[in-house]
């Protein structure tokens, strides 16, 4: 266990290879999320220069869980994930309008 | 060991086609996979799932499945099976350790990683990077404005190279990014689940939650403020002292101010990569909770010399 006198940087960007071996995927696979649109690098024109926010790595695993365990297409893949984060984004702003409203309506009785 | 019967999983008779039982399978995968569904312990129901699609889907093994089933169902505590009836409520109890030595104990060890858990890489069970830990990470808007350090402490489940279970408890000191927002996902490297061989640790994502706050609401770097006014300060026109989470600031309320109004406080909002939010105060005109007879004269008063008619908006529809 590490000392706990010692603090962990906590890091947002990594590069292709790290993104490989975190999400343990093949540069291949990575390539066809990108060219599907699923993973997006952040900057970098050639793979070697690429550098992706960390949260690719959870969504390329994501990705590929549902690709193997749905046996969807790459493009189904992308809408999927597309309608996903969608809602997820939505639920967040209704929680953020619910919890406003409250205050709003809300009386000093 | 109790029986396991995969068509009662999938809710298919044992004469079901290969298509029926792949309907069957995409039906629960969507209903169960944990990527997709919100419900509890959808992981565990998932796994039993895509165990049972392995089986059946695969010619050779349901062949063997079945041969097998027929000649050993006499030696497990056979239960009826349910077809139709999908995924009873009963296996979802059996533990997934319980459906790990079924499958075994047909297929062999050899076959144990299911279909689920394959990964496309390293596929050496002596030779793999430690798991990843993906956690909500609890904080408090005051903590984004500073580098400050929080302690963390988590459990991690780790499998050894015979199978067996662990728990590693720890303990971590991570600095908080300063400006980071509500969902943000963080990497603190090498702190996951250890690597197996030579492989290196897991990784921890740590995806920032923004602790809800008394009195600011967050709405990307801005934030919010409900300012309660009486009627009169919105009439007139008020200097109220509101509180930030940089100390306490004046606020000129305009005369004939709204309610709903937003008033804007520049700067005194969450950090932001290049500049800091604002604060906005959301103006809410409150009555006061009881009318003294001096006070309903007052109004009575208003009432006759004001010249208002709130619902004029109404006039062309009725």
């Amino acid at each position: 266990m590490m000392s706990l006198s010692e603090t962990h940087f906590a890091g947002f960007y990594i590069n292709f290879d790290e993104l490989c071996l975190s999400a343990n995927i093949s540069e291949q696979t990575v390539c066809n999320l990108i060219a599907h649109n699923i993973l997006v690098p952040i900057a970098g024109v050639q793979p070697q220069q690429w550098q992706f926010h960390v949260s690719c790595v959870m969504q390329a695993k994501k990705a590929l869980r549902l690709y193997r365990d749905l046996e969807m297409e790459w493009s189904d893949l992308a809408l999927v994930l597309n309608l996903l984060e969608e809602i997820d984004r939505l639920k967040n702003e209704n929680g953020q309008l619910t919890q406003q409203l409250a205050r709003f309506f809300s009386h000093p009785l | 060991m109790e029986f396991i019967d995969y068509y009662a999983i999938l809710g298919v008779g044992s004469a079901a086609d290969d298509k029926t039982i792949k309907t069957a399978y995409r039906k629960l995968a969507r209903k169960y996979h944990p990527d997709l569904s919100k419900l509890p312990d959808t992981e565990e129901k998932f796994k039993q799932v895509a165990q049972a699609y392995e089986v059946l889907h695969s010619a050779d093994k349901r062949a063997e499945y079945d041969a097998v089933c027929e000649a050993r169902k006499s030696e497990f505590n056979t239960r009826s099976p349910q077809p139709d009836s999908g995924f009873s409520a009963d296996s979802y109890e059996r533990s997934n350790r319980d459906f790990a030595d079924f499958f075994n104990s047909i297929f062999g060890e050899a076959n144990t990683r299911s279909h689920y858990q394959q990964e496309n890489r390293h596929e050496d069970i002596n030779q793999k990077k430690g798991a990843d830990v993906e956690m909500e990470w609890p904080i408090m808007l005051e903590d984004t404005f500073t580098n400050a350090t929080r302690l963390i402490e988590f459990n991690i489940p780790f499998y050894d190279q015979l199978g067996s279970q662990h728990n590693i408890k720890k303990s971590l000191n991570v600095k908080i990014p300063a400006g980071v927002s509500d969902g943000a996902r963080i990497r603190v490297k090498g702190q996951g689940a250890p690597g197996i061989g030579h492989q290196p640790n897991g990784d921890v994502y740590l995806v920032i939650r923004l602790i809800p706050h008394p009195l600011f609401d967050v709405a990307g770097n801005n934030l919010l403020l409900t300012l309660p006014l009486a009627p009169w300060e919105a009439a007139l026109g008020a200097k109220i002292i509101l509180p930030t989470l940089h100390g306490k600031v004046q606020l000129v309320i305009p005369p004939n101010s709204q309610s709903g109004q937003r008033l804007r406080v520049k700067g005194k909002g969450l950090p932001g990569k290049t500049t800091a939010g604002d604060l906005i105060a959301v103006l809410k005109i409150v009555m006061p909770p009881a009318v003294t007879e001096p006070e309903k004269t007052l109004w009575a008063q208003l009432a006759r010399s004001a010249n208002f008619e709130p619902r004029c908006e109404w006039n062309n529809s009725i």
